[in-house]
Formats: C-alpha cells, structure tokens, sequence
C-alpha cells in the first residue's frame, strides 16, 4: 500500500519509457480533462552534505508537471523529471485514478514495476559505490614512544 | 475532492504575456479601459481580476483576500493557477476586494522612504466600469484629461502617504480594467 506521497515520488523518479510502457499495457482507458497542460520548467534541487549539513542549493533540473481532472471528478497531479510531456500525464492520471476504486490495479500494474525497478537502481548503484570504497587507516609510527 | 481547478489561461505563457501587456498599457494609460479574457475563475472572482492574479502574482508575492473573495474554491484555485502565498492585508503584496469593502487606505502597505516600491496593488472589482460619467482624471499619461466612472475620489485618496509612496489601484469590471496609479490626480464632475 502507497500513500499519496510514495506513489507521486516513486513515479516523479521513474524512467519516461519505463512508466509509458506500463501504462500501454496496462490497457486502462479513462475519461479526462486537462486542467493544466503538461509544460516543462525547471526546479532548484537542494541537498545537504552527509544528510546532516545545511541545504544548499545543488543544481536546477528539468521538470515536466501537468494536471488532470477525472469525468468523476478526481484531481490528478503529475510531476516528472526531465522533459517528456508524455510522462507527465501519465503521472497525473495515474495519482488521479490511485484515489478512485481503481487503486488497487494501479498499484499491480504501474507502483508495484516501477518499486522493483526503483529498488535495483538503488542496489545496483550501492553497488558500485561499494566497490570503489576506499578504508583508510594510519599505521602507529611510533615516535611518540 | 470536489474543487473545481479548471477555468485558467489554455496556453499559459501567450494568454499571461497578452494580458501583462494589457495591464501594463493600462496602468501607463489611466482611465484607459482593456479588455483581458480567456479566464473563467470560480464566481465572484472576475475574469479580469483573476487575470491580474494570474499574470503578477507568484511564489515571491504575497496575495490578500477580501471577506467575500476568501472563499476555500477561491483560494485553492488561485494557489494552483500561480503558487502565490496568503498574507494578512496590512502586509500583502495584491489585495483584492470590492469597491465597497475598500479598507481605510492607512490598512494597507504603502512602501518606505527606501523603497516607495514595496506598495501594495488593490485590485478592486466594480458593478461597472465606463468613461462617460464620473471622476475626472488627469496627471501622467493622460494627454488633457479623462473621465472614469468613480463616483467618489475619497476612498482612493484619503489615507494615502505623501508621494512617492502610496497605493496604486487596478479597477476590474467583468473582463474589463483601468488603472489609477498613484501619479493620477482624481477630481469630482
């Protein structure tokens, strides 16, 4: 089970071709309006170094938003890293239909592939960065004695 | 979710820029009427008020609504249409409200010594809006002088600080607009 939070973040992040591909198969048909058109603009990404510091301002990147209304009424927000307009509605009607009875085929057929190709990424990329860690350590020298 | 957030500009940066250049004639031209369509806010909110909201007001700004505009639909479809943020009206950037609900104008923001600037905008929606009777205008862009329909100068000019500072006002009817800057003298008949 998703939270409204989780599922916009796990689909924010997610590979444009990937999310489109799930979405052709998942062969939903819904009724929709756009209330915003899907336009790209550009966010600050803050960071904190070591998760602990102060948040600076890392670097802008490419964002692609759009927003849907259901024929029943239901609000859909997407938002999308990157520039595929494409992308960007799909998010949106995906958090729309996630709030509706539909959620549960959502979940199977769109969070549920994107979480497991979401946990890879991050294993793979742990991964690498566990295989170039370096440990440094101090030999006693010995002079002080 | 039963908000309605539809009713903003089709192609945002067209319609913004069109309307902004509407505005910004109007407010170099007091008195002049313009035209700015293309919204349909959610009731009472006019279309060109709406449209100055749309156009000005962001996420740096800070926006005031007047008790019969400070509807829950009224702000969540502002708040979706420029991501603006809510402020007291003694410390807002845009206020809007009615002619009638017009504060005493020392309510409102009207710069510093500094920065005469940091004023507030008051976008005031009317019953009507004409140039056949009504105050008549003069002062910077207006070549002699200007009649628009203000029945009375005093709740636009009593109250203000002394120039540069002060309160510069955008009167909205329907899609219609005018401006009356600070610069702009108002006399009655």
């Amino acid at each position: 089970m998703y939270d409204r939070k989780a599922w916009l973040s796990l689909m924010a992040t997610c590979d444009k071709e990937r999310i489109s591909s799930l979405w052709q198969d998942s062969q939903i048909n819904v009724d929709f309006g756009l209330i915003r058109d899907a336009e790209v603009g550009a966010v600050m990404v803050k960071a904190r170094q070591g998760s602990t510091g102060d948040a600076f301002h890392f670097s802008e990147m490419s964002l692609t938003r759009c927003s849907v209304r259901l024929a029943s009424g239901e609000i859909g927000h997407g938002y999308h890293q990157g520039r595929s307009k494409q992308a960007a509605k799909i998010v949106a009607l995906c958090d729309a239909l996630a709030q509706t009875e539909a959620y549960s085929e959502i979940e199977k057929k769109i969070f549920n592939p994107l979480n497991e190709a979401r946990q890879k990424r991050r294993e793979t990329l742990r991964k690498k960065a566990a295989a170039t860690k370096v440990d440094f350590f101090t030999l006693v020298r010995g002079e002080d004695k | 979710m039963a908000s309605n957030l539809s009713g903003g500009f089709a192609s945002p940066s067209i319609q913004s820029a069109s309307a902004f250049r509407a505005i910004m004639s109007a407010m170099s031209q007091p008195g002049m009427i313009v035209k700015v369509e293309g919204l349909s806010p959610p009731a009472p909110l006019s279309p060109a008020a709406a449209a100055v909201c749309l156009t000005l007001c962001d996420h740096d700004t800070t926006l005031a609504l007047s008790d019969e505009y400070n509807s829950e639909e009224i702000r969540k479809w502002l708040l979706f249409h420029t991501g603006t943020r809510f402020a007291d009206e003694s410390q807002a950037d845009f206020i809007v409200c009615d002619e009638l609900s017009l504060k005493p104008l020392e309510t409102y923001k009207q710069g510093t010594d500094e920065y005469p600037d940091r004023s507030a905008l008051i976008i005031i929606s009317k019953s009507e809006l004409h140039n056949k009777t009504g105050c008549t205008l003069s002062g910077p862009g207006i070549e002699n002088s200007c009649i628009l329909s203000v029945s009375d100068p005093t709740p636009y000019r009593s109250g203000l600080k002394m120039f540069p500072l002060g309160l510069d006002f955008i009167l909205t009817s329907g899609s219609n607009l005018a401006c009356l800057p600070r610069t702009t003298a108002m006399e009655v008949g």
